[in-house]
């Protein structure tokens, strides 16, 4: 972990010492715990493209790990809130590490549907057809990227970054849309396979929804540098503000 | 850090016993200065108390007083204005000694056996007789007051061992004493002549009620004038004024008023109010005015003490809801710093009452016999009074300005007991 | 910018031109002593307001061109730390101030549109319209009736002792303290604890029935329960007076004021809506002050 990143940074000066030290911890374990779910995606997403069942099952002992994580950090928040009051900024990065935690939680769960998926797919040494999977590596990728980023804009405290990450899930959308376009094409083609395709939506579905909690993370992050809620604001309107804000 | 713990640890034990002898050497030094303060005060006490307490008894004589007719009114008018004025009432009680021992013969020895009683028998006799003029023609039985020699003998202060020639009172006289004596006719009674006489020449006779009276008059002048003008001095400076050099002027000078030797206030009494303002010299009213600019600083420092000691709060309070500053200090400041005025007041009049170097400026010296009536009468004070006799001869009046001092300073004593009962009542601290 | 301002503007008016009052922009950078305030100053309703104060001691500027409005039926609270004028400024509300020789206040403050330092303007009425509460509960050393009853008899309040019995009564029940010494309205009020002191001096001063009570770091010497019902009490009392409070406690500023002020170094630095200020402050001091980062 780099210790100059700026919310690190942004927990500095108090004259509780201790209490920076909580809270430069608690910022080091939500990276912990992104890069772990970083990397539970990229291994499901690997798992499918690959047929590897071991690298599959290694992602479902891992998720007890990520829930740890989540346990750890909801604990020591509750300490933080019980003893230092925390107010102002302290208080929302509070409040972001606490929603960011389950957010990471849940990219975890669904990262461990796909590992599922990879293990229903590939079992009895199955050779599933590459057009039934077709969008299921691209779009791990692509939701792995989304939260790596996510993660970094709350470590970096970058606004536009988070931004990015809430513009990214428009695009992610379309993709999974074309996924169970093109999977429905498939089933046409083959009606035998609808209930491995099934599955597969049920995968892409869970890709999915990665991606829309780390569209919620950027959000969450655009709180807490701004002091302000963008959650159920379109994505248009909160950029307008932001760059507008930026230019003046 | 382990290493210099233990090492505190030896180091401060090693200078412990230093430490605490020390400290024992230092309470020790404290008590033994106390007990020797206690020791001094106890044998000023002793002295004057061993000294004086015999002031408090007289000698009398009982004498059978025949109530003449021949001697009072030798024309039988009865006019009792007259009989007042030319009757020699010392003949009764001198017939009576002449009865008593009537081989007594020769002048020089006569006027001897006269001199037993005091003279001041007379005017009892004359005061007797004028309020109840039946008594003349009767034979009573009276206590007459003996004279000092005769008191100072029964009392044990004459040697009869010292030789005739050394001693003021002769074998004779000795004799008929021991006679009067044996026949019960010498007793030792309650001298209520000192509490409530004047001064006089003779010290059977004399006693400390005029100087009490001049000092409570001297102390009410001093009290009317210097409680309200101090106090009210003091809450303009210390609530009203303005912090400027001018009143930093004045506050410097009536801290060194307060260190102004007495008696120079005694030369500005003399100088303006007997000589500018023709005052009465030894008036208490013109003492009461003296002892009023001395006590004056004492009560002003003492009470501006006070009300520094009011907390501001309490004024804040006042003033923020919308209290003037006259009603916050009468209503609220006033009330709280007055027991430490009072105590100031009382402490300055006890010095006042003690002082006498001023009042002999202002003629408070003077020999008075009667006992003052008022503040424009001539008086003199307890400590004057102290004073004079101090001076005189006689081995009577040794023992009566010690017995006046033991009444100085039972009412000093008295006065501070009443501050510190004034201070307990009203000091509320809520 | 967002629906939480909105109501920062609502309560807002037009500044005039060149008046104080910065509303734009957060200026998170900034870390030295602005001339500026960052916020708006002023509300819809002014009760009383301050324009351009400065305070001297002497030499010395304690305060530093503060301008402030304490609107109706609102609880403003100051804070900042230790020699920021935050006081001094409160002193200013009654002329507290004038009891010390070498203060001396430049600018206005109006009081429903009279100037208070007019020479016009007598101080014991000012005070009797802006009551104040000390830092130090300072009940007089008296039963707790002539307590509160004192500054209704002095100003001539009470036609009657009936009427006198009543405002008694009145203002011991809204500062919450009369059932707990109905029964011993004669006792001195120094005999109460400090909770219930600073209470009896809250309802003494409402006894005159003022329009603005200024309180000065009311519960500094309270303990956490007696600061609870003193706190819980200015809640109440917002229905019918306009307060101002000085605190050290910024959760106590957090718990009782719609708006907050945050001074230092003797400029009002930062006005808010008090939800902003403590979730959201636009300075940099304000922020580290809250945040427990310098003090």
């Amino acid at each position: 972990m780099n210790t100059n990143e700026k919310a690190q940074e942004a927990t500095e000066g108090h004259i509780y010492h201790r209490f920076d030290e909580e809270l430069q911890a608690l910022i080091a374990m939500v990276g912990k715990m992104g890069e772990l779910a970083s990397e539970q995606i990229r291994d499901a997403g690997k798992a499918i493209k690959k047929g590897d069942i071991d690298r599959a099952r290694s992602i479902l002992e891992r998720e007890k790990q990520i829930d740890e994580y989540d346990r750890a950090i909801e604990e020591e928040i509750h300490r933080i809130l019980a003893l230092r009051q925390p107010m102002a900024r302290d208080l929302r990065v509070l409040l972001t590490v606490n929603r960011l935690g389950s957010y990471v939680e849940r990219v975890g769960d669904q990262a461990r549907r796909v590992a599922d998926l990879a293990i229903k797919l590939y079992r009895d040494d199955a050779k599933p057809d590459e057009r039934l999977l077709a969008g299921i590596p691209r779009m791990a990728k692509y939701v792995n990227a989304m939260v790596e980023m996510a993660i970094r804009s709350f470590q970096t405290m970058d606004v536009e970054l988070a931004l990015e990450v809430i513009e990214m899930d428009r695009d992610l959308n379309d993709q999974f849309d074309n996924a169970v376009r093109s999977l429905t094409t498939y089933v046409l083609e083959d009606p035998r396979r609808v209930g491995d395709a099934v599955h597969v939506v049920l995968g892409l579905r869970s890709l999915d929804r990665i991606g829309g909690h780390a569209k919620s993370i950027g959000r969450q992050v655009i709180f807490m540098v701004r002091g302000v809620s963008v959650r159920h604001q379109k994505v248009e309107d909160v950029a307008a503000e932001i760059r507008s804000s930026k230019d003046s | 850090m382990t290493d210099t713990a233990i090492d505190t640890a030896s180091v401060v034990r090693q200078s412990l016993k230093k430490r605490y002898r020390a400290e024992r050497r230092f309470r020790y030094m404290g008590l033994g200065a106390i007990l020797l303060g206690v020791a001094f005060v106890l044998v000023l006490f002793v002295s004057i108390g061993s000294k004086g307490y015999t002031a408090f008894v007289q000698s009398q004589i009982a004498l059978e007083i025949y109530f003449d007719p021949d001697v009072i009114d030798p024309e039988g008018t009865r006019n009792m204005e007259q009989i007042g004025r030319v009757a020699d009432f010392s003949r009764l009680y001198k017939n009576a000694l002449k009865a008593r021992f009537p081989d007594v013969t020769g002048r020089r020895e006569v006027r001897e056996l006269y001199k037993l009683i005091s003279n001041g028998s007379t005017y009892r006799l004359r005061d007797m007789v004028m309020s109840n003029p039946d008594l003349i023609g009767t034979r009573q039985t009276l206590w007459l007051v003996a004279d000092d020699e005769i008191d100072m003998l029964n009392k044990g202060f004459i040697d009869r061992d010292v030789p005739e020639s050394n001693r003021r009172l002769s074998d004779r006289t000795i004799g008929w004493v021991d006679a009067i004596d044996e026949g019960g006719s010498l007793r030792k009674a309650f001298n209520w002549d000192f509490l409530v006489n004047g001064d006089s020449r003779e010290p059977e006779q004399a006693g400390i009620g005029g100087a009490v009276v001049g000092s409570l008059f001297t102390l009410l002048v001093t009290l009317m004038l210097s409680f309200p003008i101090g106090v009210a001095a003091a809450i303009y400076l210390e609530e009203f004024a303005p912090k400027n050099q001018f009143t930093d002027l004045i506050e410097v000078n009536i801290n060194n008023l307060a260190a102004v030797p007495s008696i120079v206030f005694g030369l500005l009494g003399l100088a303006v109010f007997l000589n500018f303002f023709g005052m009465p010299r030894s008036a208490p009213l013109v003492g009461g005015l003296v002892l009023t600019l001395m006590t004056l600083p004492t009560i002003i420092i003492a009470s501006r003490a006070a009300l520094k000691s009011v907390p501001p709060s309490i004024r804040e309070a006042a003033l923020g809801i919308g209290a003037s500053r006259v009603q916050s200090v009468f209503h609220h400041v006033l009330p709280q710093a007055l027991p430490g005025m009072m105590t100031g007041t009382i402490i300055g009049m006890a010095q006042a009452l003690g002082e006498s170097a001023p009042l002999l400026m202002i003629g408070m010296v003077a020999f008075i016999v009667e006992v003052p009536g008022g503040p424009l009468d001539p008086a003199t004070v307890l400590p004057v009074q102290i004073y004079l006799w101090a001076d005189s001869p006689e081995r009577a009046f040794l023992e009566r300005s010690s017995a006046a001092i033991m009444v100085l300073l039972s009412f000093l004593v008295a006065m501070n007991a009443l501050a510190v009962v004034l201070r307990k009542r009203f000091e509320k601290r809520w | 910018m967002s629906d939480i301002n909105l109501t920062t503007a609502a309560n807002a008016v037009a500044l005039p031109p060149g008046m104080i009052g910065v509303n734009d922009a957060r200026a998170p950078e900034k870390t030295e002593v602005p001339t500026e305030t960052v916020g708006v100053v002023t509300v819809a309703e002014p009760r009383m307001s301050a324009r351009n104060i400065n305070v001297y001691y002497g030499e010395k500027q304690a305060i530093n061109n503060v301008s402030l409005d304490i609107g109706k039926n609102e609880v403003v609270s100051m804070i900042g730390p230790s020699g920021c004028g935050k006081s001094t400024f409160l002193r200013c509300l009654n002329r507290m101030n004038d009891t010390i020789d070498i203060c001396r206040v430049e600018g206005e403050i109006m009081l429903d549109e009279e100037d208070i330092y007019h020479k016009n303007m007598d101080v014991v009425l000012l005070r009797a319209r802006v009551g104040m509460v000390f830092q130090k509960p300072n009940p007089f050393p008296k039963s707790i009736y002539d307590n509160i009853a004192y500054g209704p008899k002095i100003h001539g309040l009470a036609r009657s002792k009936a009427d006198l019995d009543e405002i008694v009564e009145s203002s011991l029940r809204k500062a919450g303290l009369w059932d707990e010494v109905k029964d011993r309205l004669a006792e001195p009020g120094t005999g109460l604890s400090g909770g219930q002191q600073q209470r009896l001096c809250i309802a003494r001063t409402i006894a005159v029935s003022p329009e603005v009570i200024l309180m000065d770091e009311p519960c500094s010497a309270l303990d956490p329960i007696a600061t609870a019902r003193v706190e819980e009490l200015i809640d109440e009392l917002r229905q019918n007076y306009t307060i101002a409070i000085v605190t050290h406690s910024m959760q106590q500023a957090a718990r009782v004021s719609q708006r907050t002020a945050y001074f230092h170094l003797g400029t009002l630095v930062e006005v808010g809506n008090t939800d902003d200020i403590f979730t959201n402050p636009r300075h940099k001091l304000t922020e580290d002050y809250i945040t427990g980062r310098f003090g």
